[in-house]
């Protein structure tokens, strides 16, 4: 049993990653797709069978009885379930056999469509926080300028000019105070820098294979 | 003027042609690869979104179907419709071939 974290900018490195671990004798078990925690095991011998695994991805929900054929359709094709969910994100198959093909699509406009959908979730949720962060500036909690002027964020009195333990006292009381203060500001940021990176890394492995098709 | 959905891809010939009997998806990749002696083979995620897309064009419909893990799929008339305008534009295509000794 391994656990790994790890985050990715993209479907495609995520899944060659995943292949990568696979192929030193492991076979993963369980994503969390929350804290980004991947869960191998052991392959039990060294001739048993080494899986792929791929990703399908979706942004949109399923009804319960449409995410079972969905899931059925694969499955009878070869494809076990790791993890996934009938609300969308990254659906993850792994291979049941060696009977099984090796990939859940069989042409490269059918293999471009998630990585698409990924792209346009990632434009989503980056729209959506930069759209936070904005509000936050407009209600005046936080501006630009404090971002680099770490001493904005204390809003004691006098403060910087107190001397020995009375400023250590006074700057370490408000040091969670003024770290709360930020921390949605700086969460947001990070955020949103993110996901423009996902659209960003994505978007080109949709641009790279459509040229690579022509 | 040509039908601005033509040519259809091997993929959903295939499929519109084998759903003029009613087949769940895994039933369709099985029937297509018999019918094609093993040359097209359809994954299924890319079986998966084919159904999707021609559902959506309204090509192919649901049918009601006894396995509840299933659904099960057959073609509708605009599906027999755009079918047949294809395999005339591919036969066009075969005569302009021959005469050209191919």
């Amino acid at each position: 049993m391994m656990r790994k974290f790890k985050l990715f900018l993209s479907l495609n490195t995520e899944e060659k990653w995943i292949n990568l671990v696979q192929e030193t004798g492991y076979r993963l078990v369980k994503v969390n797709p929350f804290l980004h925690i991947y869960t191998f095991e052991n392959l039990n011998s060294k001739d048993d069978f080494n899986p792929y695994t791929r990703i399908d991805f979706h942004n949109e929900n399923m009804s319960t009885s449409k995410y079972l054929d969905y899931v059925t359709i694969f499955s009878d094709s070869g494809w076990k379930l790791v993890y996934g969910s009938r609300h969308g994100g990254a659906q993850y198959f792994q291979q049941k056999d060696a009977q099984s093909p090796r990939d859940i699509f069989s042409d490269p406009e059918s293999k471009n469509l998630p990585r698409k959908r990924f792209m346009n979730f990632a434009i989503t949720y980056a729209i959506l926080f930069f759209t936070d962060l904005f509000v936050f500036i407009q209600a005046g909690y936080f501006s630009w300028r404090n971002l680099f002027d770490l001493k904005s964020w204390y809003l004691t009195p006098g403060l910087w000019n107190m001397q020995g333990s009375t400023f250590w006292k006074a700057f370490l009381f408000e040091t969670p105070f003024a770290l709360l203060r930020s921390v949605f500001f700086l969460f947001f940021l990070a955020m949103g820098i993110y996901y423009i990176l996902k659209a960003i890394v994505n978007g080109n492995d949709v641009r790279d294979s459509a040229v690579n098709n022509k | 003027m040509r039908n601005k959905n033509l040519p259809l891809t091997e993929t959903v010939y295939y499929i519109l042609l084998v759903l003029n009997q009613p087949l769940h998806g895994y039933g369709a990749i099985q029937e297509i690869d018999r019918l094609s002696n093993g040359d097209v083979k359809i994954a299924a995620g890319t079986m998966y979104g084919a159904i999707e897309n021609l559902l959506k064009l309204r090509w192919i419909k649901e049918v009601p179907s006894q396995d509840k893990r299933r659904r099960v799929y057959q073609i509708t008339e605009d599906g027999k419709n755009i079918l047949g305008l294809e395999t005339q534009r591919m036969q066009q295509l075969v005569k302009v071939a021959n005469k050209f000794g191919y």
